[in-house]
């Protein structure tokens, strides 16, 4: 009784725990897709209809970044970061993306925040050269929307890739497309702000002129971008 | 002699007869035939369209009255225009467990060019009873079926999708156009 109390059944419970979450793990088995049976449902008439076809779970037209990523033979799925392509898995990486998407739209309004802020102070930094608080708070809050700007972009960037992908023009691909401009401005305008005190090739006035062009050619294209994707 | 051709004749006219009250399956004009669900956001309305729903139709062509309705339309041929908002869709009515729609009439009542049509619907791995109310235009060899219903998202375990935190309405409408032709 002693060893049974003691080995067996400690052992036992272990066996019978292992068994279960190696079962869990086990990929999901795939679904019969037929109809409720009911008794005045024509069976023939339901007969006559198609079967239903499964879904590919990867989109045929990813981006590179996608595909080098998420694709069957993926980056993250070779270092098993991301789990092998199964219909389990695909539905996991949707959750996963979702949740990346939703932060991606809080995302996207706080850096329009901190953009705007940092535009109003860099404003007021070349109205009033010689108050250097408006300098010091531009220069804080450029840090900050580079930061957030960075983060809300990976989140979509890195998501796993929709069931499907359609070539088409919609507000979506408005959307990507903007912000390719508004990426190319969030590279130019910090530079061309380091560089108003270093350049000498051109002058301070000039340099600042670009800078304030850049930054608000950027604010307002990332504005675009997210009023686009409500309609 | 006699009696046997009286036999065979007999047998010929009511196996005839017998024929002639049996429904019969038309044929889908498949170009002229959609579904399209309809769903409304604060910011915008959706319209999404199949184009590749099979609509299977049993008629008593002599009569004109539809006798029994079933349709079957893959969740991934909906056409939004926007294939992420499509594949949103998707994402929320699980496709990759539930790749299609179904639906399959338990009973057709008929009054003029009225249609109600009850039945079985299946989405998402639930199933209810709905009723399709429709407009039947009867035409020398052509039929054509307009109607429409409505849905509860909660009711079929759906989770409503969302966009800028704001999630759509729980009431979805379905409207079918099917066009059938026969000989």
């Amino acid at each position: 009784m002693n060893i049974i109390s003691r080995f067996l059944l400690p052992s036992l419970i272990v066996g019978i725990l292992c068994g279960r979450m190696l079962w869990a793990q086990e990929p999901m088995k795939s679904v019969v897709l037929t109809p409720e049976p009911h008794p005045s449902i024509d069976s023939t008439q339901a007969d006559s209809l198609p079967p239903a076809t499964k879904p590919r779970l990867l989109p045929t037209n990813m981006s590179f970044l996608e595909r080098g990523l998420w694709d069957e033979n993926g980056f993250l799925r070779n270092i098993g970061i991301a789990s092998p392509l199964t219909p389990e898995s695909r539905r996991s990486e949707l959750a996963l993306r979702r949740t990346m998407l939703s932060i991606h739209q809080i995302g996207g309004f706080l850096t329009l925040a901190l953009m705007g802020t940092t535009v109003w102070y860099g404003q007021h930094a070349l109205d009033h050269p010689a108050v250097r608080t408006y300098r010091n708070m531009h220069q804080t809050f450029v840090t900050a929307t580079i930061i957030s700007y960075t983060a809300t972009g990976l989140l979509s960037v890195l998501s796993p890739p929709p069931l499907i992908r359609r070539d088409e023009v919609s507000t979506t691909t408005i959307h990507k497309t903007l912000a390719w401009i508004h990426f190319a401005g969030m590279v130019l305008t910090p530079i061309l702000g380091a560089s108003l005190h270093r350049n000498r090739s051109m002058s301070y006035d000039q340099l600042a002129r670009f800078h304030q062009v850049s930054a608000y050619v950027t604010t307002a294209t990332f504005a675009a971008a997210m009023i686009v994707i409500t309609f | 002699m006699n009696t046997s051709l009286f036999l065979v004749a007999a047998w010929m006219l009511i196996s005839g007869a017998s024929a002639l009250a049996q429904p019969k399956r038309i044929d889908l004009i498949k170009d002229a035939s959609t579904v399209t669900y309809q769903i409304s956001h604060p910011l915008h309305e959706v319209e999404a369209t199949s184009k590749e729903v099979a609509y299977s139709l049993d008629i008593d062509t002599e009569k004109k009255e539809i006798k029994s309705v079933a349709a079957q339309v893959d969740v991934t041929t909906f056409d939004s225009g926007n294939s992420n908002r499509d594949s949103h869709a998707m994402e929320v009515i699980d496709a990759i467990t539930y790749p299609d729609v179904r639906f399959t009439s338990t009973s057709v009542t008929q009054n003029g060019d009225s249609v109600r049509v009850a039945g079985k619907l299946t989405l998402h791995g639930v199933t209810k009873d709905i009723v399709i109310l429709a407009a039947a235009k009867w035409s020398s060899n052509r039929l054509d079926i307009h109607g429409d219903f409505d849905i509860s998202l909660t009711e079929f375990k759906i989770e409503r999708p969302s966009l800028l935190m704001i999630p759509v309405s729980d009431s979805l409408k379905f409207i079918i156009v099917a066009a059938y032709r026969w000989d």
